[in-house]
Order: C-alpha cells, then sequence, then structure tokens
C-alpha cells in the first residue's frame, strides 16, 4: 500500500469514527428525549383542544389519509350540547418556515378558534401577535369577522398558508355531511 | 514560570468578553443577534445554549487535536459542533419547549455560527483543553452578554416594557400564570387589542431595522469608548516622554554638582 493510500484511508477511519461516535451519543440522547418531546406535544395540544372548544366533549381523533386533502392532519369529532363540531389539526409551510395548528369548525361551517402548536416561521411570532391573538379575543360579531378576514386574507405568506389549511378544512368537513 | 501560565489562562478567558467580543468586536454572529434579540429572555437562553456549544465543541476539539490529521480539520470540527448543536436542541425541546419554539432555526443554524467554528479553527485545535475550554467560556459569555444588551435596548423601546415568563415558563408560573412585567414606556394594556392607556413604545424596535439600527449605535459607542482610550494612552505616552526628556537635563547637571563638594 502506497504512502497516500495509508493517508486516505487513516483520514476515512478517523472521519468515521468520529461520525459513529456522533451518531451513537446523538441516538442515545434520543431515546431519553423522544418520549419527554412527545409527551410536550400532546399537552400542548391537549391544552389547545380545551382552548378552542371549552366546554364541548372532544371525541377520538381520526387520521385524514386523503390526497385532496394534504395540509390537515386529523380531525376531533366534538360535541357543543345538541350540536357537531369539529377540530382539525392542519399542518404546512411556506418559504419562512412550517405552521402546524388546531382549527374549530362548526357545524354551520363557521369558524371556531384556532391554535398554534408549532411555528418555525422566522417571524413566527408575529402571526400569532397580530392575528391569531386578536382573532381569539373576539366572541363574535363585526369585529370578530374583521379578525377573522385577517387571519384567512392571504396578505402575508403566514395568512397565505392558514387560509389554505382553513379552507381544506370546511371543504373536508363540508363532503363528509 | 506559574506566573505566566496563570496569565495566559486568565487572557484566553477574558479576551473573549471585552477585548475581542465576538460581536461587538470580530462582528461574527450577527445573524442571531440581529433575529433573536426581541426579548431579553430568548437573548439570554441563545446565549446559554450559544455558550455550552462553544465549550464542548472547543474541548472535545483540543482533545482530539492530536489525533485530527489535518487534511480533516475542518468536516471533523463541523461533525463536532453539529453533534453538540443536535444535543443541545433535543434537550432544549425536551427540557424548556418555549425556549425552543422562540428561538426557532436560529438554534439549528448555531451549527454554522462563525463564532463557533471559528474558535475550533483558530484557538481550541492548537491549544491545551483548559485553556480551550476557558476560551469557549470567555467568548460565550461575552456574546450572551453582548446579545444581552441588544435585546434590553430594542425591547424596551420597542414594547415600552421588560417581560419576563414568556420564554422561561417557570417565571411565568412563579407569577400565577402570567408573564411579570415591567413597564417603562407604556402602561398596562387592559386586552389583547385595546392599546395602553399610554404608550411611548416604537414598534419599529422590534423589528430587524430597529435591530440594524440598535447594533449600529452599540458598535459606534464602543468604537468612541476604545479610540477615547486609545488617544488617551497616546497622550500618556507623549506626555510620559516629555517628562523624561526635560528630567534628563537636570540629571546631567545634577552629577558635577556634586562632583564640585
Amino acid at each position: 500500500m502506497n504512502e497516500f493510500a495509508k493517508k486516505a484511508l487513516k483520514v476515512a477511519l478517523i472521519l468515521a469514527s468520529i461520525g459513529g461516535v456522533s451518531a451513537i451519543t446523538v441516538s442515545a440522547v434520543n431515546l431519553f428525549t423522544a418520549p419527554k418531546i412527545e409527551a410536550n406535544r400532546k399537552e400542548k395540544e391537549k391544552k389547545a383542544l380545551n382552548q378552542i372548544f371549552p366546554s364541548a366533549i372532544v371525541g377520538e381523533a381520526v387520521e385524514i389519509k386523503e390526497d385532496a386533502y394534504t395540509s390537515l392532519v386529523k380531525y376531533w369529532p366534538v360535541q357543543i350540547g345538541n350540536e357537531d363540531a369539529r377540530i382539525y389539526s392542519c399542518s404546512g409551510k411556506n418559504g419562512y418556515g412550517a405552521v402546524s395548528l388546531l382549527i374549530g369548525v362548526y357545524g354551520d361551517y363557521s369558524l371556531g378558534r384556532m391554535s398554534i402548536i408549532d411555528n418555525t416561521e422566522t417571524y413566527g411570532q408575529t402571526l400569532n401577535q397580530n392575528y391569531i391573538a386578536p382573532y381569539q379575543y373576539y366572541e363574535d360579531g363585526e369585529s370578530r369577522q374583521t379578525a377573522l378576514d385577517d387571519v384567512t386574507c392571504g396578505a402575508t405568506y403566514g395568512a397565505k398558508l392558514i387560509k389554505g389549511m382553513v379552507e381544506q378544512a370546511v371543504a373536508h368537513y363540508k363532503e363528509a355531511r | 514560570m506559574m506566573e505566566k501560565k496563570r496569565s495566559a489562562h486568565f487572557e484566553s478567558f477574558v479576551s473573549g468578553i471585552w477585548k475581542e467580543n465576538p460581536l461587538f468586536v470580530s462582528l461574527l454572529g450577527l445573524c442571531p443577534a440581529l433575529a433573536v434579540t426581541k426579548s431579553i429572555e430568548a437573548a439570554f437562553g441563545m446565549g446559554i445554549l450559544f455558550t455550552l456549544v462553544l465549550v464542548c465543541s472547543n474541548v472535545l476539539v483540543s482533545a482530539l487535536r492530536k489525533v485530527i490529521p489535518e487534511e480533516a480539520k475542518t468536516p471533523c470540527e463541523i461533525v463536532i459542533i453539529a453533534t453538540f448543536v443536535t444535543l443541545v436542541k433535543m434537550l432544549t425541546e425536551a427540557i424548556l419547549p418555549e425556549l425552543y419554539s422562540t428561538l426557532g432555526v436560529f438554534l439549528s443554524l448555531l451549527v454554522v455560527n462563525c463564532i463557533v467554528l471559528g474558535r475550533s479553527e483558530a484557538f481550541a485545535i492548537k491549544n491545551g483543553v483548559f485553556d480551550s475550554f476557558l476560551d469557549g467560556i470567555g467568548n460565550g459569555i461575552g456574546y450572551t452578554i453582548a446579545i444581552m444588551i441588544i435585546a434590553l435596548v430594542r425591547e424596551v423601546l420597542g414594547t415600552g416594557m421588560i417581560t419576563f415568563g414568556e420564554t422561561f415558563t417557570f417565571i411565568a408560573n412563579a407569577n400565577g400564570g402570567e408573564p411579570f412585567r415591567i413597564y417603562l414606556l407604556t402602561g398596562p394594556s387592559p386586552s389583547p387589542i385595546e392599546g395602553p392607556a399610554w404608550d411611548f413604545s416604537m414598534s419599529f424596535f422590534t423589528n430587524p431595522a430597529g435591530a440594524f439600527l440598535v447594533l449600529g449605535v452599540t458598535l459606534a459607542i464602543i468604537a468612541a469608548i476604545r479610540n477615547g482610550k486609545a488617544e488617551k494612552a497616546k497622550v500618556d505616552a507623549r506626555l510620559k516622554a516629555l517628562e523624561e526628556k526635560k528630567s534628563a537635563p537636570v540629571k546631567a547637571n545634577s552629577a558635577p554638582k556634586k562632583e564640585e563638594k
């Protein structure tokens, strides 16, 4: 074996061993953190479900696998008194990152509250502070409609993403009925 | 010998805090400095995580410096840094999920942070483990202080208050579930929609352009302080030289007087 081959082999071995140790360490830490991360996510989802329809009975989640509804992940059937409703779990991406949120839809297809589960957009806080928070604040009436228009107008990249999710959620609910 | 060693260790630690501050002097790590300095809490969180990654990668690179071949130096350093960033990212997501979502993509971007890679390349690969550890701590503290100064100015001017408990939720939990707020340029707001009774905040400072402005002004102030010190040192040196010149002939005159006696 010539000198060059020996050197190349040495470099390859060292890189492989550093990479191997790194992979083992990451996997080991992942074993401990993954259940905790999943539990955090479920906790957050549970809190958000209660916020969307506070006095409702929430059923078991149903997975959505239809190709036409790319933004929808699953939904929860909800009972508010005698009325049916649904909470949709949606996720999508734009040029700034990914957003996943829960959208409440009443039986008459009007929108209930929304709650952001994850938002990795670079300007992620803006979406919540400027759009979702004002929308959540108004219970009904003209102000709520104005706030809703702001959230779903499609004027910003975040609003465009949410508009797509809302349209798919409502369309899915209509089709199911 | 011991004294020299001790002062070298001290120099490794201190230089990163003021003399060679990564942000204010070397202008490195500008991207997270502009992006996560909206709130003092986020800046503090970023600073701590950054310090952790920097110290760990510096120590490991330094420990392996005799094993790592010259040809594979950079790939090895990047693998080491990427491993620590991934570990820190997973632990933050598990332990402090709010901080994780506040920092967002900028936590992952630590892999390509020029300070972390720069310190490995310029210092850790050439120096001992203890010095590299001190260098990491010093630079980490320097960077944390720098981004916290920017965050403090931006948060106060941009929101009119300082908020604790939005990112570190245990502070809010200790305060009965509500974040703890210190109102400085604005009054308390009765609802998320209705504005406060009085408000002198300028939301411009919470935008990226505001971050650039604050950074620019801070850099100008620091440059003025440094230049002032340099000027003072020059003037002192000149005065000293003049005094030496003045005292030199006196000595020359005094010598023959003694002889006369």
